[in-house]
């Protein structure tokens, strides 16, 4: 009686998440199938769900309306530097808020946090015309320089300083570091979930981020993905394989990327929960 | 080793932050030309403005389904996931697959799913015998559709946050609710819950401060010049089209204070209640 | 009222209208196939036959310029000039920048409050005045007195159009006007006629009742809110105006505007075309295009759209504006090429401008059947590129029934309340009279603050 009942309810359990697989996964397969129809097929009605054979149009319209080589390395460029520098800095500033007793200690760090209280959104029109006074729009620079120093950064990793021993630190001065070989050789690597949780979050943040990009840089040479995409969009009204290619030629380096590190990912995602 | 953090977030974060409350006190035209001190007109403009008003009820709207649903089918997922399932890890990483792409991708690709004359779900429908919607132009089913959207997105990722936390506790518990005869249910309810309440709680405010700047969905799904934009723009969107669209950049100031004030007000309304429901072991 | 717009201006075009076969239909795709190909027969435009590209001189200016526009189907041809230009000119480059039309405004200000704009950038009508009084654009009177460009190849409405408190702003690189499209094929699946010069609007509105068919998803007409292809013509058909000549009042208020705009709602509310909601998720030339929808106001500039449809381009053909108590007008419009008051490089980009106004881009222009040409010798090769329809209603529109786009300096303010407001009546959700009552008031305060 009991397994029966146990059994009955595995066979929902894997009933419920099958069908939830099914959920997440159709827009991506819909994307695909899509991406290579043609614009006739597109528009069948019923819709049709395969291609009739395998059409290339829908990509060369995205090469031909966009220079979308251009537009994947601006991308990689400012999400690479921005969480390069979130991990340098908020590391340095996280590990000094944990450690270190300096004055106005206590004043800098919950300014700091205050910063973290206030929706992004809220600064873009005076980052805007800083960038602009520093005759930055249209440029590289401009898509990262706001984005490079990070209060919920800093906020997150003092807190994984904040879980080491002292006594792990004291050992090292014995051992004789001093505090910057320290801080690299003990702590930093102590550390690393953190690092990790910290690179995923902004390096997403960076990769998705579309109302700042889209207001410094108007250029399509200079845009990232996120604008290029909502472009295509607006060009492309009427040609769905071609806005399907576009979105499927976004994502794919996301995905290539998450199923080489997947176990990072998830551990990194994982303890922001922990920590945070 | 504070100053590259301080000094950046002092030139690009709490300059523009005084900033912005000063310009909203100010009258900036088109080509960001400040035309002068106007005292609250910003602030007295933007009560009486009725797009206001239905983008604050409009994303209101959006946390109080987002948020829920998210969490519900978050943990859902994250029970059944930690109920011993073969497979795991291949579920895991399906899962987080909408979380990791882009966003504004994914809601193109929904914006074609729910095509009104052509999209695969009217298709669907449509074989069902049932009749076809224009689910993004009618202005009743729209704000649902960027729901869902958005739902979709945030289950797989904070469905992670869930699991480890559900990994996280101890396995004593459990064993000494089985000597007791516990049944599934009793366990879930009288031991997974309320020890995983600190990251519900984490959750939560996450859900909410991101459900509450929604924009990408909407800007990518909603025409700026389609009917349904008024009845799904949320807050930050009409800062968007304040001071882009329309080029009123001291009244989006004040639109942008607003949210902050909201923002905050939920904030510290949430940490309040923690102390009513989140269980420190 | 102009109505010595565009005088002279193509007068051969009409013949050309009946020299069907001698285009290419891919004239949109491939701009350089009918250069070669549609050389033969006429000679109505006499730089037509002139050797294009000089080559002759290399200049020394130098420079990058970046160049703004929304019209996709433009971009071949400005592939073409820009090749051009630049193996005259070795030391520019130009740097083509298309946003797509829902974007192209709010790009174009932002881009312009942090200097950052194009050097060289398309503007229009409702938006002339805009960037021309906050000296954003700058005026080009000097430049067009010292050049060799003479201002009457162009139709005088557009340079008007153009000329803000006296000063020049802007070459016109097009012109457009509006006209009645429909689709054969349904037409003739009804057995009947198809709309000609003769129809009035109550014969529009009879054959769209008889076109529309609910059981297979056909509509007789596209009556979604336009202003350009909507009731900006029927508003002065039925006697009223936008704003008047004094640009001092809005005409909102009348009765005449406001049955300008109702006959588009009584469509509506007859069911005759697909919802507003509808033709706001899948555009209404896309529905015509897909064979749901039998009759499409549209300017002329749609042909390089349709023709792209292999399956559909032979489907469909264009006629006059139908008429309104005996009266026909069509709104005229065109485009032009303005330079950034802060471009580093004002010689280069003049040289621009001077070079897309002149002769060969002109000629260019015309074959690559994107818009009809401005300069009046070359609009004739517009027509030619689409011989299957009956392009030369537009010109003949454009020369004897046009009237001249509604603007004021607050044009863009406006535009946005007339949207706004008239939206809702053309989705049936408020009438027509409180929306008009709310505009007019509102129109009238922002024409007072000019």
């Amino acid at each position: 009686m009991k397994t029966k009942k146990i059994k009955a309810s595995r066979i929902l359990t894997y009933a419920v998440l099958i069908g939830g697989v099914l959920i997440a996964v159709f827009p991506f397969i819909w994307m695909i199938l899509t991406s290579f129809k043609t614009n006739a097929e597109a528009l069948s009605i019923p819709p049709t769900i395969f291609p009739e054979k395998i059409n290339w149009e829908g990509y060369k319209h995205v090469f031909t309306g966009l220079p979308f080589v251009k537009i994947y390395l601006n991308t990689i460029i400012s999400a690479v530097i921005i969480v390069t520098a979130q991990l340098v800095f908020c590391a340095m500033s996280g590990y000094a808020y944990a450690r270190i007793n300096f004055p106005f200690k206590n004043i800098l760090f919950t300014a700091t946090l205050a910063v973290l209280m206030v929706p992004g959104t809220f600064f873009i029109l005076p980052q805007y015309r800083i960038i602009n006074r520093l005759g930055l729009l249209n440029t590289i620079p401009a898509l990262f320089l706001p984005n490079l120093f990070s209060a919920m950064g800093t906020f997150l990793l003092r807190q994984f300083f904040l879980s080491l021993p002292q006594e792990l630190e004291d050992a090292a001065y014995i051992d004789g570091c001093n505090r910057g070989k320290a801080f690299l050789k003990i702590m930093l690597p102590l550390v690393k979930p953190g690092l990790v949780s910290l690179g995923i979050l902004t390096f997403r943040f960076a990769w998705n981020d579309l109302m700042w990009p889209m207001v410094v840089n108007t250029s399509t040479e200079k845009m990232t993905l996120a604008p290029a995409l909502s472009y295509l969009q607006g060009q492309y009204v009427t040609d769905f394989p071609g806005v399907m290619a576009g979105a499927l030629m976004a994502v794919i380096p996301l995905i290539i990327i998450f199923a080489v590190f997947q176990k990072q990912f998830i551990e990194g995602v994982a303890h922001t929960g922990i920590k945070g | 080793m504070i100053a590259p953090v301080t000094i950046g977030l002092i030139i690009f974060y709490f300059y523009p932050f005084f900033r912005v409350i000063r310009d909203s006190f100010h009258n900036i035209g088109s080509f960001d030309r400040d035309l002068g001190f106007v005292g609250i007109d910003n602030y007295s403009a933007m009560f009486k403005d009725q797009e206001m008003w239905q983008a604050l009820g409009n994303t209101f709207k959006y946390v109080v389904i987002i948020v829920p649903m998210s969490l519900l089918f978050a943990l859902l997922i994250a029970v059944l996931l930690n109920a011993k399932v073969k497979g795991l890890s291949v579920f895991r990483v399906i899962y987080f697959l909408p979380a990791i792409t882009m966003s504004v991708a994914v809601s193109m690709v929904w914006r074609w799913i729910f095509n009104g004359d052509y999209g695969v779900l009217n298709g669907i429908l449509n074989a069902l015998g049932m009749s076809p919607h224009l689910w993004l132009s009618d202005k009743s089913t729209a704000l649902f559709c960027i729901c869902t959207v958005s739902i979709w997105t945030n289950v797989g990722y904070y469905m992670i946050i869930l699991l480890a936390g559900i990994q996280g506790i101890s396995k004593g518990y459990y064993e000494a609710a089985e000597i007791d005869g516990a049944t599934g249910f009793q366990k879930f309810f009288k031991i997974t819950l309320p020890l995983l309440t600190p990251t519900i709680f984490y959750v939560v405010i996450m859900l909410v401060i991101s459900t509450f700047q929604i924009f990408g969905e909407i800007y990518m799904m909603i025409d700026q010049k389609a009917v349904a934009m008024k009845y799904t723009q949320s807050i930050v969107m009409h800062f968007y089209r304040s001071a882009f669209s329309y080029s009123k950049k001291g009244y989006a100031s004040a639109v942008a204070v607003l949210l902050f004030v909201i923002i905050m007000t939920l904030t510290v309304f949430q940490m309040k209640m923690q102390k009513k429901w989140v269980n420190y072991e | 009222m102009k109505r010595k717009l565009l005088a002279a201006i193509l007068c051969a075009s009409m013949a050309f209208a009946s020299l069907a076969g001698c285009g290419s239909d891919e004239a949109a795709k491939t701009p350089d196939a009918p250069v070669s190909e549609t050389k033969t027969e006429q000679t109505a435009a006499p730089a037509a036959s002139e050797d294009a590209a000089p080559a002759a001189e290399v200049s020394n200016l130098e420079g990058e310029i970046h160049y703004a526009y929304w019209q996709a189907t433009m971009t071949p041809y400005l592939e073409e000039c820009k090749k051009n230009f630049e193996a005259a000119n070795p030391g520019v480059s130009i740097v083509l920048e298309e946003t797509a039309w829902g974007e192209y405004w709010t790009k174009l200000e932002t881009a312009a409050s942090g200097g950052a704009i194009a050097d060289v950038f398309h503007l229009n009508g409702p938006n002339i005045s805009k960037y021309a009084s906050a000296g954003v654009a700058a005026p080009i009177d000097d430049l067009v007195a010292s050049s060799s460009l003479d201002l009457s190849n162009y139709p005088q409405g557009l340079i008007d159009l153009y000329t803000v408190d006296g000063k020049f702003y802007g070459i016109p690189m097009d012109y457009d006007t509006i006209g009645l499209w429909y689709n054969k094929e349904l037409f003739d699946a009804a057995g009947m006629d198809y709309p000609n010069e003769n129809w009035t609007w109550d014969d529009v509105k009879a054959a769209a009742a008889a076109l529309t068919n609910p059981s297979t998803g056909v509509y007789g007409i596209a009556a979604g809110y336009a202003d350009q292809a909507g009731f900006y013509n029927t508003v002065p058909m039925f006697g009223g105006y936008i704003v008047n000549d004094d640009k001092t009042k809005s005409g909102f208020s009348l009765p005449e505007t406001r049955a300008g705009i109702k006959c588009w709602v009584d469509l509506m509310e007859a069911g005759y075309s697909p919802s507003q909601a509808s033709i706001t998720e899948n555009p209404d030339y896309q529905q015509f295009m897909a064979g749901k929808i039998a009759m499409l106001f549209a300017g002329d500039w749609y042909a390089a759209t349709f023709v792209t449809d292999d399956s559909f381009k032979t489907k469909c053909d264009c006629t006059y504006i139908p008429t309104v108590n005996g009266k026909r007008v069509s709104v005229i419009h065109g485009k032009a090429n303005c330079i950034s008051a802060s471009t580093k490089y004002p010689e280069a980009a003049w040289a621009w401008c001077e070079y897309l106004a002149g002769p060969e881009a002109n000629e260019i222009l015309g074959k690559s059947g994107a818009a009809i040409p401005s300069h009046k010798d070359y609009s004739a090769l517009y027509f030619e590129s689409f011989p299957d329809y009956n392009m030369a209603i537009f010109a003949d529109e454009a020369q004897n029934m046009s009237v001249p786009y509604p603007t004021s300096k607050t044009a863009a303010e406006w535009g946005d309340l007339i949207w706004n407001e008239l939206i809702e009546v053309y989705s049936l959700e408020k009438s027509l009279d409180d929306a008009c009552d709310t505009i007019a008031e509102q129109m009238d305060a922002l024409l007072a603050s000019e």
